[in-house]
């Protein structure tokens, strides 16, 4: 046996490097972060781990902390978000002031969504069951109002317009009227409060749907207008490419709001200013459709499209 | 003598038994010294080059070796990345030799994986190939180096043209989107050229079997010239094929031809209005009875695939690519759908016997006694930039490995490789080759609303059904009778499976969106501003939007919500009201 002792020796030696001392904390974390993203999910909360052992402030371990949540939120496993949810309450109990405190908050949050998940997928499964249901609507109440704690507790931080956001698709998700309205009220409230919110865009978008539920097709494209003049004044893109909500604020005006100048306009700024996009056909034809639409209204023979829009 | 022999017998036989005593480390140290070896010869010396073509050139002590790894097999495009290599070595960088590794198609993901992991990856790569699009992602994200501020630097080889100056991702025709990889938010690839699909023809051929100087005009003259081919036999008394078919070259049509016929339907199947038809909304239209397969535009798209494949060579269903492109070659075919990734390849194969030339797919016109009405405009035609090549994180020269794909990439360098390798160019001002004329995009154009498909039932009864459809087992009706009948319960199904894999992906986005935010947070300055807004719109497009628009459809699907009792297009006297509403208030 005594021939296998420098192995035993050298084998200590490999183990023992397999555990380096962290130099830089920074460092370290930054490669926790390419790992998780890589996929590498196992190596990746080693070392966000090494990190909150080795951290030498409350932010650097309250942030290796939020790491190893952030580890956990993909699995569908209750018991690793239960994991995920101690290590937001460690990382927020290590630095309650810090920079981290408003992201883990936050995250408590969105793991009372990611179970909501868990739950939707049992109802697809079995849609008449109540229980399920119930505890759907139980659970959503419950990640509202967390939703709701964290956009009042950071006013103007992105992690509080995310859970403003976030909290109104939760309303949404009810699919009732009246959590609708509240949905336009908040959306109302956030415009005023955060005009330069990158939120802003979301927000309104979620204002359409919300108008959408109650029926409210004007309401559902000044939303849109709205967010398109958002997304002109705080999209930083060097190229912004609003080809999308052209060809949707057109088609709300058209099938919608029965607003044909506004259709023709967006329609023709579509055509105009995407010449080379896969649905020019389709918006070339509905401006056809909305000339014959107008013109029957108005008696006039249809045989020739009016030149309202370009051909 | 003997006390000698024993003497040196005692030495070996102790040093035997020392070593037997010390096995395991010999053989750890025997080990760590060949490592060692290994490592120090990477390192120091001189790598081995073998290059796509197998030459080995001589290069100079001081000279830069750029190492570039590609699939293109295809003739004209190694030639056209020596002949820039040249280029650059000679206007630009003397030092630098670019060697090229061309990897045959059907290994080449395991080999990307063998150099990536081992550390001997290639200076320059083209990523997309052999592995499925995540695990390149994440090879992306780990081995490949991300361009970010390069891309809003002037291209310097564009001096003297009328793009000196301009920022590298505004040189491109699509703003260089083709290079950015939406996953990992940030560009990698330098696009250097475009990919589209037509149908090439052997023009000396069809003027021997038809007298046809042109090709076919529209989709009835097609198929008569078809016949007039079909007619006549080779000197061996083999009858000729009108047009090559393959399991690889007939699904060529969907696109060209068939699928595109389909989209004067779209005002029945668009049911949330956004100008496309994806896989389940056109199951729910079905479902809902906005829309069924006999609807001129599905049965017209089904009539005329199989009066195409009954040109193709009999037994096609069970040839691959290679057996087609041969048959084309031996001039006992006149139409071959393909790629512009074949151009260079068949007008090599026909060099000095016969011409290839390219046409658009044979359309319809509005005035095809069965298929007019389905034929509004061409089909929509758009070439695609590729994401082409990337850097990897290995590369012990990555200024100049990217200085050369600027190199290939600045209008000049992009144009002379493209006319090298006949295919399309991705930089503004250039222009393609002669011979790709007949490439010329279709903008405005007719596209498909009908993909047969959710998921796996429905993909397996597709291709059951289709194929016995095809080889002309089922007739149209008989088709639309047993696929029909089956659609339902098996796009039930996978309906179902796509509504619980979209409440998985969100939850396995959560992570992606941490890692997201994580970049977002760290990033300052103008990046930061894009980054967080980037950020603030993936959330909202992976977690937010889906929930209600899951909602939406499953409240449809399920009867929760009254069916539409219009088509989506048609006006309901609701909206007529507010139309005329509208009217009155306009002046």
């Amino acid at each position: 046996m005594r021939q296998f002792l420098p192995l035993l020796a050298i084998v200590s030696v490999c183990l023992l490097g397999c555990n380096p001392a962290v130099d830089s904390i920074d460092g370290e974390m930054e490669q926790a972060w390419t790992l998780l993203r890589g996929g590498e999910g196992s190596t990746a909360d080693a070392r966000f781990a090494r990190c909150a052992v080795a951290a030498k402030s409350a932010r650097d371990k309250a942030w290796a902390l939020y790491g190893r949540a952030m580890v956990r939120v993909n699995e569908a496993d209750t018991r690793m978000l239960d994991e995920a949810d101690s290590f937001l309450e460690s990382a927020i109990a290590a630095d309650p002031k810090g920079d981290a405190a408003p992201w883990a908050e936050l995250a408590v949050a969105r793991q009372l969504s990611l179970r909501l998940e868990l739950i939707r997928e049992k109802r697809m499964a079995d849609p008449a069951n109540v229980a399920v249901r119930s505890a759907m609507e139980a659970l959503n109440a419950k990640a509202e109002k967390a939703y709701e704690a964290v956009s009042e507790k950071y006013p103007g931080h992105p992690a509080g317009d995310e859970a403003a956001t976030y909290q109104m698709t939760l309303l949404l998700d009810r699919v009732d009227p009246a959590a609708a309205g509240r949905v336009t009220e908040l959306v109302d409230r956030f415009a005023q409060e955060r005009p330069d919110s990158p939120w802003l865009t979301v927000a309104y978008g979620l204002r359409g749907n919300a108008c959408t539920l109650r029926k409210d097709p004007d309401g559902l494209l000044a939303s849109a207008l709205k967010g398109l003049e958002a997304s002109h004044r705080l999209d930083p893109s060097a190229v912004q490419d609003q080809s999308w909500a052209y060809f949707n604020i057109a088609s709300i005006a058209e099938h919608q709001a029965g607003d044909f100048a506004t259709a023709r306009t967006y329609y023709t700024k579509f055509i105009t200013e995407y010449p080379q996009e896969q649905r020019v056909l389709t918006a070339r034809q509905a401006l056809v459709r909305m000339d014959a639409c107008e013109a029957r209204m108005q008696g006039v023979p249809t045989t020739q499209p009016s030149a309202k829009g370009p051909r | 003598m003997s006390d000698a022999r024993a003497a040196s017998g005692g030495w070996v036989w102790r040093a035997a038994k020392w070593a037997w005593g010390h096995v395991a480390l010999l053989l750890i140290v025997g080990t760590f010294a060949l490592a060692t070896l290994s490592v120090a010869r990477r390192t120091f010396v001189a790598p081995s080059i073998s290059t796509g073509t197998g030459q080995l050139p001589a290069l100079p002590p001081d000279a830069i070796v750029i190492r570039i790894a590609h699939w293109q097999l295809e003739a004209g495009f190694r030639d056209a990345v020596d002949a820039l290599a040249k280029d650059y070595r000679e206007k630009v960088n003397p030092k630098v030799f670019v060697i090229q590794n061309a990897i045959p198609e059907g290994i080449y993901g395991q080999w990307c994986c063998s150099q990536l992991l081992g550390g001997t990856a290639p200076d320059i790569m083209a990523p997309g190939l052999g592995l499925q699009w995540p695990i390149w992602v994440a090879y992306m994200n780990r081995y490949f180096i991300p361009l970010g501020e390069r891309i809003k630097e002037a291209n310097p080889h564009n001096k003297g043209s009328d793009l000196e100056g301009v920022p590298l991702f505004k040189t491109y025709n699509d703003s260089m989107r083709a290079g950015y990889v939406e996953d990992l938010r940030s560009y990698y690839g330098v696009p250097l050229y475009s990919m589209a699909v037509r149908l090439f023809y052997n023009e000396d051929l069809l003027k021997k079997l038809t007298g046809a100087d042109r090709p076919p005009a529209d989709y009835r003259e097609f198929l008569a010239l078809c016949d007039r081919i079909s007619a006549q036999r080779d000197p061996n008394g083999l009858p000729y094929v009108a047009i090559v078919g393959s399991n690889y070259h007939a699904g060529m049509w969907e696109g060209g031809l068939y699928n595109p016929l389909t989209w004067t339907a779209i005002g029945k199947a668009d049911i949330n209005r956004d100008g496309y038809v994806s896989a389940d909304e056109f199951f729910l239209a079905r479902k809902l009875g906005l829309i069924n397969f006999e609807d001129p535009a599905i049965h017209g798209r089904l009539k005329v695939m199989t009066e195409v494949v009954k040109r193709f060579q009999p037994g096609w269903l069970g040839l691959g690519r290679d057996e087609g492109v041969f048959l084309f070659a031996q001039q006992r075919a006149v139409f071959i759908p393909t790629g512009t990734w074949d151009a260079h390849s068949l007008q090599e194969q026909g060099s000095g016997q016969f011409k290839v030339k390219v046409m658009p797919f044979p359309y319809p016109s509005k005035s095809d006694p069965e298929y007019g009405s389905l034929a509004v405009a061409p089909p929509y035609d758009r070439p695609n930039n590729t994401l082409g090549f990337a850097i990897t994180r290995g590369s012990k020269h990555p200024d100049i490995a990217f200085d050369f794909l600027r190199f290939m990439a600045s209008q000049k360098g992009n144009q002379k490789f493209n006319d090298i390798v006949g295919w399309i160019p991705a930089v503004l001002g250039t222009k393609p080759p002669e011979f790709l004329e007949g490439f010329k995009p279709q903008y405005a154009g007719q596209y498909g609303i009908f993909t047969p498909a959710l998921g796996g039932q429905t993909d397996v009864l597709w291709n059951q059904k289709s194929q016995l459809l095809q080889i002309g087992s089922l007739s149209v009706e008989e088709f639309l009778k047993q696929y029909g009948g089956a659609y339902g319960p098996a796009g039930q199904a996978d309906f179902d499976e796509m509504q619980r894999n979209a409440v998985r992906s969100r939850r396995s986005g959560e992570q992606y969106l941490a890692c997201l935010r994580h970049d977002a947070l760290a990033a300052t300055g103008a990046d930061g501003a894009l980054a967080r807004y980037q950020y603030v719109q993936s959330t909202a497009s992976r977690q937010m939007s889906p929930v209600i628009e899951q909602n939406r459809v499953e409240r449809l699907a399920g009867g929760a919500d009254p069916a539409p009792t219009t088509a989506p297009y048609d006006y309901s006297p609701e909206l007529l009201a507010r139309v005329r509403s509208h009217l009155k208030s306009q002046p």
